[in-house]
């Protein structure tokens, strides 16, 4: 059983379905539709919730502002050493200003998660070999960061700025 | 030296404390072997042909008298009782144990050293000239610079999992000593016309399987614009760098197949989007970093002080030290003293603990206690009155640490080969040994003159063999080792691939082969003033190649 960590570190229930290609909409309730349906379609049909998964080949830059308005996206994580993801993240948060969930999939392990959070992910779906406990130890495994990211901790530099601030 | 800052000791110790965790972790069992090779990786940590091997980081090349001394501890705590200085500037132990690792980690931490990101498909160590702050053809120290880019290279949240390793280094001089254009990024810091200081940005040089050398992107970059500029840069690299095939994965191949004027084009639209945004650095920044900095005090007396004159006509080996191993400070009344690692018997860039505590001793005494590790695997003592060389001479003889050969054929560059290599197919160590071994008449070698040789025991290149005036590589057939053999390379401001000479040759005929080549050289220059490189490029391939295959030892095989 995977299991969905957010932010925070606190486990939550995942009541996002993942709907095929070919698959018809149901009535209701939360579906994840695949980046192609979701441009075909354009807009979300009544009394659903939609989020759209984004293969990490892709750039978000060309077609990001179609997507402003979804609860949530769902960042495709091949293999945990593809780094691609982790720039998509940030440009839908920097420059973008995306404000849903921006949530990891696949191959998520927890020796990653605290860089996928200052990137701007606040969800990470666990495959079953990653253990929560370690996940929520691992989300504040450094109090600091020198680069300014999505979620910046107070960066180094400010830190620094603000100690030769006079007064 | 730059001095850490409590957020610099933080994040450190943090690490220590990551690792220590990774580690357990997996000697228990709870994380599998592959994930836990990208962690101990990206903390310089090798498991190899014989015993894990640890890359330690020296940033820029620059180390404390204390941190020499915690490497020589390390040496002697950890491993048995040596270490390796590498090509990039850093140290690597050979012999640590796995379960150790932390604990090493921990003694560098107390120094303010690490071993981040010293591996892995990361933002590796970055490098610069051996002689900044110290260089008569320097524009500015590029040092804070380079710790700058060291600062947001570190932990990078977004450039962790790149395609391949990144490697930058820094240039502030003429002469280009850190071989940028063989790097991916190669930042040279320059003044524009209207006397504004910045950068001149170089992408996609390398060496390895698919020697390159950099195109220049970008001819001049503000000051205050570093950081945002290399974060476009590898973010276009990030998302569009090959991951199919690792031997097509560096940014250099993804250069070639856009052509580097569309390359430019990308990080540019990249950079418009980043440079105003809270990446552009604050003059004040820059400022912190540089008072950060210990620089040296001299002393304004020095000048006028008898220096080693004297000494020089009346001692010959100081005099032929003093020749090769010596080169001029900025600050008249001082000396920039080498201390070569490349003696008989010994592996290239090898150091005893003994060694390395004796050289902090004679940097705390006679070099405002600092060191330098050079990529051509030797060290430096930049600061030393001329009053003092004479005595520097003689301490550094004892030790078997003055060879004067800097600059010459036996100051060879050359990776740990077959002997530790796990990648390796070939060694190049007992190479180095035979070569020694030939051209061990040092009057023959200054006669020769200045010649750069560097050797490869695989494809991947750790010994930079194809910007060698003679380059070796090692490679393997059926089972034997043989050595392909180029010429005129360069990685100074003049960079060059080497040519191949033809078919490889066997083992028991590489140092006759380099006897070959240099007999050649003697026999072609105009004078002796004119380098091996200058003659190669004049007199071309012919006559090297006649000479080396035109001969019954040639094997029949090799010519198939």
């Amino acid at each position: 059983m995977s299991s969905l960590i957010l932010a925070d570190g606190q486990l939550a229930s995942d009541d996002w379905t993942v709907l095929d290609d070919e698959a018809a909409w149901p009535e209701s309730g939360r579906v994840v539709v695949s980046l192609a349906r979701w441009r075909e379609v354009g807009k979300a049909p009544a009394g659903l919730e939609v989020a759209v998964s984004i293969p990490n080949t892709e750039n978000v830059d060309e077609f990001a502002t179609e997507l402003l308005d979804r609860p949530m996206l769902l960042l495709e994580i091949p293999k945990f050493a593809d780094g691609r993801a982790y720039s998509q993240a940030r440009v839908l948060r920097d420059r973008y200003r995306y404000t849903g969930q921006i949530r990891a999939a696949g191959e998520v392990h927890v020796d990653q998660i605290h860089f996928m959070r200052r990137c701007g992910f606040d969800a990470f779906v666990l495959p079953e070999s990653q253990s929560a406990d370690a996940a929520r130890r691992k989300l504040d495994e450094f109090s600091l960061s020198y680069q300014h990211a999505a979620v910046p901790l107070t960066t180094v530099w400010e830190r620094r700025r603000a100690a030769r601030a006079p007064g | 030296m730059y001095r850490y800052d409590e957020f610099d000791q933080t994040l450190v110790d943090e690490r220590v404390a990551q690792f220590r965790d990774q580690t357990q972790r997996f000697l228990a069992g709870q994380l599998d072997e592959e994930e836990f090779k990208t962690l101990r990786l990206r903390n310089g940590l090798y498991l190899q042909r014989f015993a894990p091997m640890l890359r330690v980081s020296i940033p820029y090349g620059l180390l404390a008298s204390r941190q020499l001394r915690m490497l020589a501890h390390i040496a002697r705590r950890y491993d048995k009782g040596y270490g390796h200085f590498t090509t990039r500037q850093n140290i690597q132990y050979n012999w640590p144990k796995l379960e150790e690792v932390p604990d090493i980690l921990a003694d560098l931490a107390s120094v303010e050293m690490h071993a981040i990101q010293t591996s892995g498909n990361c933002i590796r160590n970055i490098t610069s000239d051996h002689l900044a702050g110290v260089a008569r053809d320097e524009l500015v120290d590029p040092r804070p610079y380079c710790e700058l880019t060291r600062q947001w290279a570190t932990f990078h949240p977004e450039f962790n999992w790149l395609p391949r390793k990144f490697k930058i280094a820094f240039s502030s001089s003429t002469r280009d000593r850190a071989a940028t254009q063989v790097h991916d990024i190669g930042v040279h810091i320059v003044r524009n016309e209207a006397g504004e200081l910045g950068y001149s940005i170089y992408v996609g040089g390398g060496l390895g399987r698919m020697p390159m050398i950099g195109h220049r992107i970008r001819e001049f970059l503000p000051e205050l614009d570093l950081i945002s500029y290399l974060e476009a840069v590898l973010r276009i690299y990030n998302r569009l760098g090959r991951r199919d095939n690792i031997h097509r994965a560096r940014v250099k191949v993804l250069v070639k197949a856009t052509g580097p004027e569309k390359f430019a084009q990308m990080v540019e639209a990249e950079w418009n989007a980043l440079k105003d945004s809270n990446l552009r650095l604050q003059p004040q920044d820059i400022e912190d970093i540089k008072s950060r900095f210990e620089l040296p005090q001299y002393d304004e007396a020095a000048a006028e002080e008898a220096g080693y004159a004297k000494q020089l006509a009346v001692d010959s080996r100081f005099a032929s030290w003093a020749r090769r191993n010596l080169a001029p400070h900025r600050v008249s009344g001082y000396s920039i003293v080498f201390v070569s690692l490349k003696a008989n018997g010994i592996a290239p860039g090898d150091v005893t603990a003994e060694q390395m505590d004796a050289v902090a001793e004679l940097a705390d005494r006679y070099s405002a206690g600092e060191i330098r590790a050079t990529h051509d695997q030797n060290l430096v003592l930049a600061d030393v009155a001329d009053r003092d060389v004479y005595a520097v001479w003689q301490r550094l003889s004892e030790l078997g640490l003055a060879t004067p050969n800097i600059g010459l054929l036996t100051d060879l560059i050359c990776c740990p080969g077959l002997d530790f290599c796990s990648l390796a197919n070939a060694s190049s160590i007992s190479v180095a040994q035979d070569i020694f071994d030939r051209f061990d008449d040092l009057d023959y070698q200054h006669d020769i003159g200045e010649i750069k040789m560097k050797m490869s025991g695989c494809m991947n290149g750790c010994g930079h063999h194809t910007v060698g005036h003679i380059g070796i590589l090692g490679v393997d057939k059926k089972g034997e080792e043989w050595y392909q053999i180029t010429l005129g390379g360069s990685a100074e401001d003049d960079a060059s691939l080497g040519d191949r000479t033809g078919p490889s040759v066997s083992r028991a005929d590489i140092a006759g082969a380099v006897q070959k080549i240099v007999e050649v050289y003697l026999e072609q220059r105009s004078d002796a003033e004119e380098s091996f490189l200058a003659t190669y490029r004049r007199v071309g391939m012919p006559p090297f190649k006649a000479r080396l295959y035109d001969s019954a030892e040639t094997p029949a095989e090799a010519l198939a």
